[in-house]
């Protein structure tokens, strides 16, 4: 499944597994996010921003998710 | 084998958005049974109203991550803070099943019908997580208040998706 968004004006993407659970999805998009992105560190609505983001486009059934831009404080 | 492999991720997909639609699901008809509870019960639902992105938040995200484990309606008085009723919805995770979005309203109601009003009172939405569960922006950690002075009345079931349902409690 592939994860899109967007942070700093800059546009990124990554895949993570095609696991059937939500909060597997959920934990490997933020796991990567703060692995990339060290500025997440002190972000602690950043799970409930994935969590969001994952449950909107699931279930409108697409196979990638746009996280929006990331920029924005929570 | 081609086929098996094809199919196999036909049904990956389909399961994660059957989920993701029975959550969203579930999270909607939790608030809309709160709010019919309010308004049965006489009480202003501005205060619901004024905040239902924050419910609906703090509700999806724990579903999401199937953190969440009851939600609550507390009605209490607004001095004394003694509780005069609570509804509780204990969410039950299921896997698998045919997709289904059931909300029994009608038993909702009649249920609700027999609790009384209580105008002049104020009300809350509390709802208990697994340990270490996400932080959800405008939730807070609190205390439920003592329901030991009133009668539980279980419902049964009343929300029923493939991914999740709620059973409903009553304390009056």
């Amino acid at each position: 499944m592939l994860i899109k968004y967007t942070l700093s004006s800059q546009a990124h993407e990554f895949d993570i597994s095609d696991s059937d659970d939500l909060a597997v999805l959920c934990s490997e998009t933020e796991d990567r996010l703060r692995s990339d992105h060290p500025e997440f560190a002190d972000e602690e609505y950043l799970t409930q921003r994935v969590a969001d983001a994952l449950l909107n486009g699931l279930a409108d059934d697409k196979q990638e998710v746009d996280l929006g831009d990331l920029s924005r404080s929570s | 084998m081609g086929e098996i492999l094809v199919a196999s991720g036909v049904n990956v997909r389909t399961s994660v958005h059957v989920t993701a639609r029975s959550y969203t699901y579930l999270a909607n008809e939790i608030n809309r049974i709160f709010l019919e509870t309010i308004t049965r019960s006489g009480l202003d639902p501005t205060d619901l109203t004024s905040i239902q992105d924050i419910i609906e938040n703090g509700l999806r995200t724990w579903l999401t991550l199937r953190q969440l484990e009851v939600a609550y309606l507390e009605v209490y008085e607004p001095i004394s803070g003694k509780v005069r009723t609570r509804i509780d919805l204990k969410i039950e995770y299921t896997a698998g099943g045919d997709e289904r979005y059931q909300t029994d309203i009608d038993r909702v109601r009649r249920e609700l019908g027999t609790g009384g009003k209580f105008a002049g009172c104020q009300y809350r939405v509390v709802a208990t997580t697994t340990p270490g569960a996400a932080q959800v922006k405008g939730w807070g950690e609190t205390t439920l208040g003592d329901v030991s002075h009133l009668t539980r009345r279980n419902v049964g079931q009343v929300i029923d998706t493939a991914a999740a349902g709620a059973v409903m409690s009553i304390f009056s």
